[in-house]
């Protein structure tokens, strides 16, 4: 738990940086705290601050050994201010180039879903896995079957949220979905509103759909959206990876990997 | 028809279940040429990944020059040198021989080899004795205080612990080492860096079988003396014991499960059950730790030694809460042995049923490190380790602390996700 103190942060997402150049100091006020992070809000955006926070455009990292921006944290806000050249999370962008490497994403996809444990959360991988099967190769339909379920799963952000999240920022600007965010938590509600107006927002899952792509290293980059919370980082790439498998029209890799988290006998049931 | 991910938690079961249950006892000392195959060409063995002379570290390159010297392939550190950089004596990681041992971990054919066997699932592994700290082989040391240690062991201490061992097979199954292991966590030890406890058991233990063997009064007490004045004669033996166990628990299909952990001082690498025996290597750590007097950190060597087979197993820096003392050793506060212990349940299986810990009310140790969860937590498996001089001919300057690199687990990850991924 962050405690309220003074703490130094070395890297800070892109519109924060920019909101903060412009302003020369920032007093942000407290949405919510976790048991790592807090989120504050900054107009109508969410901002993760903590040692290893989601990373956003409007992120804060702080570090332990010191970094270029000052951070004060009280009860109810926090106050931002900057004396160096702190390390800039940028959006990825997004390119037309063709998504080569889907075989690779699978692969560890999944591998690292199978650490998926929670009872709720493989009920919810065998929802998922009959959504993608029977709304197959619609994703606006899969969009609108998940609505029902948004806000079920486990952690802060639920599960169902995750995989959409990742789902989303997967399909990029070709996708524009409409979902109703009221049966979820406050956190997850906001995270969500930012993807579905930003495809960009969750940079370490936006920079995976470039970079099966060709433009990096896959499997690196999957492991570092894998390693996001508890479980959240895990849905968030079953999603973009269900995403990009459609877009490829691989149905049958697709499927696979979602019986590779899912008892198949269940799924039939 | 099962997923994939309960093909791996049920190979990870299996696996673990086999590491927990396999026994462990000493049954025999043998010489290394006679144990091994591998000998009929000047062979030493190493720890940790394969390495050549090229890339080896000061204490390697120390340690290997004494074994030539001590195998009488050369009559000077200067001729032994020479023949191991022309490649001239063949180079084999322990582990790929069952063999396990501390620091360097050279072992050349007249060495005595402690047998450990496990009838329950048929396996053995072996380690060489241990000299003691200090000015030793394992730390690279090898000026003629070294070398005559070394001959001693290899005839008169060897042939004595040999006489022993035959007693205590011929009246049980050999000695219980899983049982010491276990009694000696129960009293302060963490069966890596502190083996207070548990040499003091052995030596119990080993007293009775040199009376029944009959041994010479002053033989007797020069063994007496030396295993009494080591208190890291028992490392050996445990060592070799987690080995046996983690080898029942390698080669499982699906197995995400660690089974070797290992370091020669410029890689450190690890084995995945379900990967066979293939090496994940990354560049080791330096060890962060008490360093001797006379030295500093930055004299340290990079980690070295297949002792982290220990951790692998379910204890040493795994099972730092049930040694309070160790840090007195290693550095640090009980706070911190005590946080690292419960940080490890998160990367691995489960809790072992036998090593327990009593300041956790008797938990089980955090058993059966699953390569997924390094991966996905980011959490390092910790270590406890002794470090040695960076130079060869020095030997050991401290003890500590050390983690292993986070890139050979996600090496290790990339290839599972190779074979057994959709």
């Amino acid at each position: 738990m962050l405690r309220n103190t003074v703490y130094e942060a070395s890297g800070i997402g892109e519109s924060l940086l920019a909101e903060l150049l412009r302003r020369g100091d920032l007093e942000l006020r407290i949405m919510k705290r976790t048991s790592n992070n807090i989120y504050c809000v900054l107009g109508d955006h969410l901002v993760p601050i903590g040692m290893a926070p989601l990373v956003t455009p409007f992120t804060l990292s702080l570090t332990p050994e010191g970094g270029p921006v000052k951070v004060f944290i009280r009860d109810d806000s926090v106050i931002l201010l900057i004396i160096g050249k702190p390390l800039v999370y940028m959006r990825p962008g997004e390119s037309k180039a063709k998504i080569s490497e889907w075989r690779k994403l699978a692969k560890i996809s999944s591998i690292m879903g199978s650490l998926i444990r929670e009872e709720i959360d493989l009920y919810l991988a065998r929802l998922i896995f009959k959504i993608l099967n029977y709304s197959w190769p619609d994703p606006g339909r899969v969009i609108e079957e998940s609505q029902q379920y948004l806000g079920l799963g486990s952690g802060s952000t639920p599960s169902l949220d995750d995989f959409l999240a990742g789902y989303i920022t997967g399909w990029g600007k070709y996708l524009q979905p409409k979902l109703e965010l009221r049966n979820t938590t406050q956190l997850s509600r906001v995270l969500l509103s930012e993807v579905l107006k930003d495809r960009d927002y969750l940079i370490d899952v936006a920079t995976l759909r470039e970079y099966a792509k060709g433009r990096g290293d896959i499997f690196e980059q999957a492991l570092r959206v894998a390693a996001i919370g508890g479980t959240s980082g895990l849905f968030m790439l079953l999603g973009i990876a269900s995403a990009l498998l459609q877009k490829v029209g691989a149905r049958n890799t697709l499927l696979k990997l979602w019986r590779a988290v899912v008892n198949m006998d269940d799924v039939e049931r | 028809m099962m997923s994939l991910r309960e093909e791996i938690e049920r190979a990870n079961e299996v696996a673990v279940e086999r590491m927990m249950e396999a026994s462990a006892f000493w049954v025999n000392v043998e010489e290394a040429g006679r144990k091994l195959n591998v000998f009929s060409q000047p062979t030493l063995l190493h720890a940790g990944p394969p390495i050549t002379w090229e890339r080896a570290s000061g204490p390697l390159r120390g340690a290997l020059i004494g074994a030539v010297l001590l195998e009488g392939w050369a009559d000077t550190p200067a001729s032994a040198e020479s023949k191991l950089s022309k490649g001239d004596i063949r180079l084999i990681p322990t582990h790929e021989l069952n063999v396990v041992a501390p620091m360097a971990g050279v072992v050349s054919p007249s060495m005595p080899l402690i047998v450990i066997k496990d009838p329950k699932y048929g396996n053995e592994a072996y380690s060489n004795l241990n000299e003691g700290i200090g000015k030793v082989l394992r730390y690279g040391a090898y000026d003629d205080s070294v070398l005559k240690r070394l001959r001693w062991m290899g005839t008169e201490f060897a042939e004595a612990l040999r006489a022993s061992v035959y007693q205590a097979v011929k009246e049980r199954e050999g000695l219980d080492v899983k049982f010491i292991l276990t009694q000696a966590l129960n009293m302060g030890d963490e069966g890596h860096n502190r083996h207070v406890a548990g040499t003091s058991l052995f030596l119990n233990e080993l007293t009775r079988y040199m009376l029944m063997a009959d041994l010479p009064k002053d033989v007797m007490l020069r063994v007496l003396e030396f295993v009494k004045s080591n208190t890291f004669t028992f490392l050996n033996f445990a060592m070799a014991a987690a080995k046996v166990m983690t080898l029942a628990a390698h080669n499982i299909k699906y197995s995400t499960i660690i089974t070797v952990m290992s370091r020669n001082g410029t890689y450190a690498g690890i084995w995945v059950s379900g990967l066979g025996g293939e090496w994940f290597t990354a560049p080791a750590k330096v060890p962060q730790g008490v360093i001797f007097p006379g030295y500093t950190q930055e004299d340290a060597n990079p980690d070295i030694g297949d002792s982290a087979i220990t951790e692998t197993a379910g204890f040493g820096g795994f099972a730092m809460a049930a040694s309070p003392s160790i840090v007195s050793w290693v550095g640090g506060s009980v706070k911190f042995a005590v946080e690292n212990t419960e940080k490890m349940y998160q990367i691995t299986h489960t809790k072992h049923r036998y090593f327990k810990i009593p300041y956790l009310s008797f938990q089980g140790t955090p058993t059966g490190i699953d390569l997924r969860k390094v991966v996905k937590t980011g959490i390092e498996p910790v270590i406890n380790t002794g470090i040695a001089h960076k130079m060869a001919g020095i030997g050991q300057i401290g003890a500590g602390v050390v983690s292993m690199p986070m890139d050979m687990f996600k090496n290790a990850l990339r290839a599972y996700a190779q074979k057994y991924g959709v």
